[in-house]
């Protein structure tokens, strides 16, 4: 049974890293402790029958620890597509937001910072000289106000219909 | 027992966009004001940018929707609807919104003229600009003039935010298509602005701003209020407008949901200014045996014709790297291209074009706007290898219709943290 309390640890490590395995430069899930935020942002926005219904959704038992995980994820995302969404966006989410994790991002060469505050990010400001940033163009019209009048109804089908 | 206190000249049900600009504008000018709220000043450090968790958490406990965070402060809405955003607070919607800030356009006033599938407006686009200009230099706006799109009587109090590789792409698509762009303007400030820190682009605007940069109503309008006189009453939950024999507004009764304890604020005048869906409700639940519909409702027309924008979101990945985890979400370009009705494409009110962000990088292997996310399992690495920091989203941005059965009532089923009737919405899009 995964409950709260004890979560069955080896069962979950190995269901969220069948959902996002290791490779050389990211972690696995399990390895970044993805498992006990699954149950814990479980309990906080399904409540206590998170553990029941993940179980049930995973058609897992007590003995089956040797069962095949991905087979088991696989059908519970064409049995029930909206919780198998809702179980995988606080497993990439809870991902994501590790330091290990944000640490392979920049290796990758990108300046992801662990947190978007303090600090921010340093952009090049908007520079009014530019033709490409301050458009030169004169593209684009309104219809001033005295300028508005009716249109044809033609091409607008049944709309009038449905609406007027 | 009630307290009642002494009777002022107005009382404003709700510190958001409406109620804060109504109370600060009539303090200044000499009246008496009572501002209650039924949520709290909201403490910027508790905003989750600077925490490991953001990204979950501003879906969250931060999240846009009154039934996902749960607040004591919230109250819940009944419905099948996605759209039910809003923020209970000091400040309202306006703590928890991108700062996206285009205008209405001259033909949006005159619908009835031009397709008569809602009505014209009894004022128009010029009867605002002077209106505009003043809510614009206090909310503090960004842009730059002369987009041959909008009339050219804008002025804006700071220079664009930056565009970024995501805007500049954008820029060079539509030139391409010979197709309009300009800078979005946004509350958004990009240099210090009456005491505002210039925005320094962290990217997480959809939990609102920690710095002040975004135009929030607390930051731009409450402390003159205060300053001027208005009293704001915090954690003050309002369950009905009383009226006296002669069916005029007299106050409102509320409870403070720190205490549990009942007040009547009288006043001569009293504004409702609780968002499209909290002011139907306060009105429905204003019934009495002289106006057993709820109040202003002898038309049955209260709740009724809610309209949202309409969100549709395209997202799409490039190969050139764009940004796309820096920066204000919103801000990069509009395009103003099909913004304006035409028949011969089979739609009235025509839409705009967004070019937004993405977030976070968990939010970004979650497919961003379109769910279209990284598979789980083993190719899951090598798809945010392609797709992280490569994406881009564009906002297609309406306007709906007004029609009648798209409407708040009151809940038969589902209550507040008081036992006041949540809000029931019923939308269809039309």
């Amino acid at each position: 049974m995964v409950s709260r309390e004890t979560g069955q640890p080896r069962l979950l490590a190995r269901v969220v890293d069948a959902i996002i395995p290791g490779d050389g430069l990211f972690p696995s899930a399990s390895a970044v402790g993805v498992q006990g935020k699954l149950l814990e942002r479980g309990f906080q926005t399904v409540g206590p029958a998170f553990a029941e219904s993940l179980e049930h959704a995973l058609g897992l038992a007590d003995n089956a620890i040797d069962m095949d995980i991905t087979t088991a994820l696989a059908a519970w995302e064409t049995r029930d597509p909206a919780s198998f969404q809702d179980m995988l966006t606080i497993v990439y989410l809870s991902y994501y937001e590790t330091l290990p994790v944000k640490a392979a991002i920049r290796e990758l060469g990108y300046d992801y910072h662990d947190t978007p505050q303090p600090g921010g990010y340093r952009m090049t400001p908007f520079d009014p000289t530019s033709d490409q940033e301050n458009p030169q163009h004169r593209r684009g019209n309104y219809l001033p106000t005295g300028e508005v009048k009716p249109v044809h109804w033609s091409a607008l089908g049944d709309l009038g219909k449905r609406v007027g | 027992m009630a307290i009642e206190h002494a009777s002022v000249d107005v009382v404003i049900v709700g510190a958001g966009a409406g109620g804060g600009i109504t109370a600060m504008t009539l303090a200044e000018r000499g009246l008496k004001v009572v501002c209650l709220e039924q949520g709290a000043w909201v403490i910027d450090a508790d905003r989750p940018h600077a925490s490991l968790d953001w990204e979950w958490t501003r879906q969250a406990q931060w999240a846009l929707s009154p039934n996902i965070r749960r607040r004591q402060s919230d109250y819940p809405v009944e419905t099948d609807d996605s759209k039910a955003f809003m923020w209970n607070a000091v400040g309202g919607s306006t703590n928890l919104y991108t700062g996206t800030w285009p205008r209405y356009r001259p033909s949006d006033f005159r619908k009835g003229t031009e397709h008569g599938l809602a009505p014209d407006w009894p004022i128009a686009y010029e009867d605002l600009i002077p209106f505009w200009h003043k809510a614009d230099a206090d909310y503090g706006i960004s842009g730059v003039a002369g987009d041959p799109a909008m009339p050219p009587d804008q002025v804006f109090q700071t220079q664009p935010l930056p565009r970024g590789e995501n805007g500049r792409l954008g820029a060079v698509a539509l030139d391409k298509l010979g197709w309009h762009w300009w800078p979005m303007p946004t509350s958004i400030v990009s240099d210090t602005y009456r005491g505002r820190r210039p925005c320094n682009n962290c990217s997480a605007c959809f939990a609102g701003c920690d710095i002040g940069s975004i135009g929030n109503t607390a930051v731009t309008h409450w402390p003159r209020a205060i300053a001027a006189g208005a009293e704001l009453r915090t954690n003050a939950r309002v369950d009905r407008v009383e009226t006296d024999d002669t069916g005029r507004a007299t106050g409102a009764s509320y409870i403070d949901t720190q205490t549990g304890q009942r007040h009547l604020q009288p006043a001569s005048v009293v504004v409702v200014a609780c968002n499209g869906i909290g002011t139907p409700r306060l009105l429905l639940m204003s019934s009495n045996e002289r106006f057993p519909k709820g109040l202003a409702n002898s038309s049955d027309q209260v709740g009724r014709n809610l309209m949202h924008h309409t969100l549709g979101f395209v997202d799409m990945w490039v190969d050139e790297p764009t940004e796309s985890f820096m920066g204000a979400i919103a801000t990069p370009i509009i395009c103003s291209e099909f913004a304006e009705t035409d028949v011969s494409r089979g739609f009235v009110n025509g839409i705009t074009l967004h070019f937004i962000r993405q977030q976070g990088a968990g939010f970004q292997a979650l497919g961003a706007f379109s769910n279209n996310r990284a598979p789980w399992g083993k190719d899951h690495h090598s798809h945010f290898r392609r797709h992280f920091g490569h994406g881009m989203t564009i906002l297609v941005y309406g306007d709906d219709l007004p029609h009648p059965d798209n409407r708040i009532t009151l809940s038969e089923t589902e209550v507040d943290s008081s036992g006041l009737p949540a809000a029931k919405l019923d939308y269809k899009l039309s």
